[in-house]
């Protein structure tokens, strides 16, 4: 794409003016982290990938209020955690299924697939159970690697309360990933 | 594990890995074909209404609105007030203040008392 080593800022002035293949460009950057957010929001991948979209197109209609003088991803991704917010309420998602119940003390046994899958799902289940905000806080630090501040920003609430959450969420993580990351080292 | 604090500022690699495990996304050009393809549709009335009705616009409308009562105010008084001048020249009438259709002020009826 022509729009390659272009910074976003003149991005998303050109995508302003019109230029669909330089919002390509940034669909193409920011798209996993939209989706990753929206998939940390809302549990169904389907629904997630609809919301992400969602957050690009109101990104798109809404670039004249964009401020170029700041990062472009914290901007995008408030709008994106919104969409997905909204696509939840409207929509009533809920985690139904019941998953396995493995516990994060499950000292791993034997290396089989049924025993990676269920650590791995304990993980993910651990994640699930986080309240929405520490759990979207935990992704955006520790996947995304967004700061403290820019995390506040997305968010709409204060930086203290970001340490907080990313801290709780951590802790209730580190169980089940001890067990996970045991069995890994066990050789499996 | 290492021993963490609520004032860790740097990812911890650990639980970074296993998030992209869980929420791994592959790269996909149907997404962005598909967000493309979505900028192309028109965005519907009710957003662009909502553009319409941003605060500044909203505050612009309450300007006018505080702007047309106080400039009507000053165009044409009340006309049911009662000054107390009415009563003294309609001569201290107790039937002035019964006649007339519109409510004597405390004053007027104060100045009545004392004249008995």
């Amino acid at each position: 794409m022509r729009s390659y080593g272009v910074s976003e800022a003149e991005l998303a002035a050109l995508a302003h003016a019109g230029d669909r293949e330089a919002f390509g460009e940034l669909v193409t950057r920011y798209g996993p982290q939209a989706r990753r957010l929206a998939r940390t929001i809302l549990d169904d991948p389907d629904d997630a990938d609809d919301a992400a979209q969602d957050g690009f197109l109101a990104a798109w209609r809404h670039l004249g209020r964009y401020d170029p003088g700041r990062p472009f991803g914290p901007w995008l991704l408030r709008i994106v955690a919104n969409a997905a917010a909204d696509r939840r309420r409207r929509r009533r998602v809920r985690q139904t299924e019941e998953l396995s119940p493995v516990t994060a003390s499950r000292t791993p046994g034997p290396a089989t697939d049924a025993d990676r899958r269920a650590l791995r799902e304990a993980f993910a289940t651990a994640l699930q159970d986080l309240p929405e905000r520490q759990r979207t806080a935990v992704v955006l630090f520790d996947l995304e690697g967004y700061s403290h501040a820019e995390i506040a920003d997305i968010l709409g609430v204060p930086e203290g309360t970001v340490r907080s959450d990313v801290f709780h969420a951590r802790r209730a993580l580190r169980g089940p990933l001890a067990a996970w990351r045991g069995w890994k080292e066990q050789g499996g | 594990m290492t021993v963490h604090s609520p004032f860790d500022h740097a990812p911890d690699p650990a639980i970074t890995d296993a998030l992209r495990e869980v929420l791994d996304v592959h790269d996909d050009p149907a997404f962005v074909r598909a967000v493309l393809e979505r900028t192309r549709t028109p965005a519907p009335f009710w957003e662009i209404l909502g553009d319409w009705a941003r605060p500044e616009v909203a505050a612009a409308l309450l300007l006018v609105a505080v702007g047309s009562f106080l400039l009507g105010r000053l165009v044409a008084p009340a006309p049911n007030e009662l000054a107390a001048g009415d009563v003294v020249q309609a001569g201290f009438e107790a039937s002035t203040l019964f006649a007339d259709v519109r409510a004597p002020d405390v004053e007027t009826l104060l100045a009545d008392g004392t004249t008995r």
